[in-house]
């Protein structure tokens, strides 16, 4: 079936704006561009500037204060404890110049020489030490992080020190023919009622900085 | 127009900000800035990573050593107290005496006897006893206990505690002992 012509159609086709429009499409960017007005481009330019500008001001001050604080970052990394050694699959964990792990852990001690305050217990712990160290004497310090973040340092007001219990670990020795550092080491620890050991954190002037060992105490 | 306007605020902000880093820098940073926790005898006082129970003070112008009482042209005051931390061990890092006109004093350390500040865990308290030797006029206007737990660091802010002393006058030499750890709750 076939549609009958529209009567309009050959004229509303050769009008000349159906002409001007056609030529339009032919000819696309020539036809739409116009004469940009001088008030957009301005306005244009103006806000890349802003732009560059802001960012600018931002990475200025993010550099003068990377700078102003080196001072600050460089003491707060080496001062602190920000790396906490893990220890393998056998429970040893390494730092150089020691190895350590712990090998039992005792909550409520009952020892020979002196019962705790009231109000307190002692947590026995038992280390076994490696150190390559035969140059210097070096202790490690032992502390116990309870689960409410307080750190309770080993060796302090407990009896037995320099007899069964060390009140710092030997890490290191400058003769290890006459004074070798001994394999097995066991700490005592005064503890509050109520304190929920975590771990067990071993450390050391002689740990590279921001180091320290971190053993569970479980 | 408006990009002007943001321009000059952006300058603004960066003069705005390097003017109150080096307003902070300058006045605030390096002389202290400090908070005061104030307290009072008989009361358990937190101050930064301390807590703090002063017992009360008293002053004489002789003083037990271990070679003898030594006499003071001035007066000796002891402060009783005890005290814990919150975190760690640790100790504090300053405890001095203050009195009316603002003149500090700390602990003689010249003295062969005890009376400094001791170590003390978090929870974990010891009492013992404070040794100051101050001029003879330093008791008649009001003597305060200066506590500054850690180490004054320029860069940071950090807490002191100021609590007021009644000061007790004893004809004997003071007697010094060493710091003892207390049992749960006591104090």
């Amino acid at each position: 079936m076939s549609q009958a012509p529209d009567p309009y159609g050959t004229a509303a086709d050769e009008s000349p704006s159906a002409l001007a429009d056609e030529a339009a499409d032919a000819q696309p960017d020539l036809a739409i561009a116009e004469p940009e007005s001088p008030m957009l481009t301005e306005r244009a330019r103006s806000r890349r500037s802003t732009a560059v500008a802001a960012v600018g001001l931002g990475v200025s001050l993010v550099v003068w204060g990377w700078f102003a604080t080196a001072n600050a970052r460089d003491g707060w990394w080496a001062m602190g404890d920000h790396v906490a050694i893990s220890p393998d699959a056998d429970g040893w964990a390494a730092s150089a110049p020691v190895t350590v792990r712990l090998d039992e852990v005792t909550p409520d001690a009952s020892v020979a020489d002196g019962s705790a305050p009231a109000g307190f217990s002692y947590l026995e712990l038992v280390f076994d030490v490696g150190s390559t160290e035969k140059e210097s004497t070096v202790s490690c310090t032992v502390e116990v992080l309870a689960a409410d973040g307080r750190l309770f340092l080993a060796g302090r007001e407990v009896p037995g020190l320099g007899d069964e219990y060390v009140s710092e670990l030997a890490c290191g020795t400058s003769d290890p023919v006459e004074y070798p550092v001994p394999e097995r080491q066991a700490m005592l620890v005064l503890l509050p009622d109520g304190a929920e050991p975590v771990s067990v954190r071993v450390d050391s002037p002689a740990f590279p900085p921001a180091e320290f060992i971190e053993l569970p105490a479980s | 127009m408006r990009a002007r306007w943001g321009l000059a605020a952006m300058a603004a902000a960066a003069v705005l900000a390097g003017g109150l880093a080096n307003a902070a820098d300058d006045a605030l940073l390096p002389s202290g800035w400090t908070t005061t926790v104030r307290g009072a005898e008989g009361e358990d006082v937190v101050v930064g990573n301390l807590q703090v129970h002063v017992h009360g003070a008293t002053a004489s112008t002789r003083v037990d050593d271990l070679d003898g009482p030594l006499t003071s042209p001035g007066l000796f005051v002891a402060v009783d107290l005890s005290y814990a931390t919150t975190d760690a061990w640790a100790t504090p890092e300053v405890i001095v005496l203050i009195d009316g006109d603002g003149r500090e004093y700390s602990d003689p350390s010249n003295l062969g006897l005890s009376g400094s500040t001791w170590l003390a865990g978090p929870d974990i308290w010891f009492r013992g006893d404070l040794l100051f030797e101050v001029p003879a006029d330093a008791v008649t206007s009001s003597l305060t206990l200066e506590i500054r737990p850690e180490t004054a660091v320029a860069v940071l802010p950090s807490t002191i505690g100021q609590i007021p002393l009644t000061v007790t006058r004893a004809e004997d030499p003071l007697e010094i002992g060493s710091d003892t750890l207390l049992a749960e709750g006591e104090r």
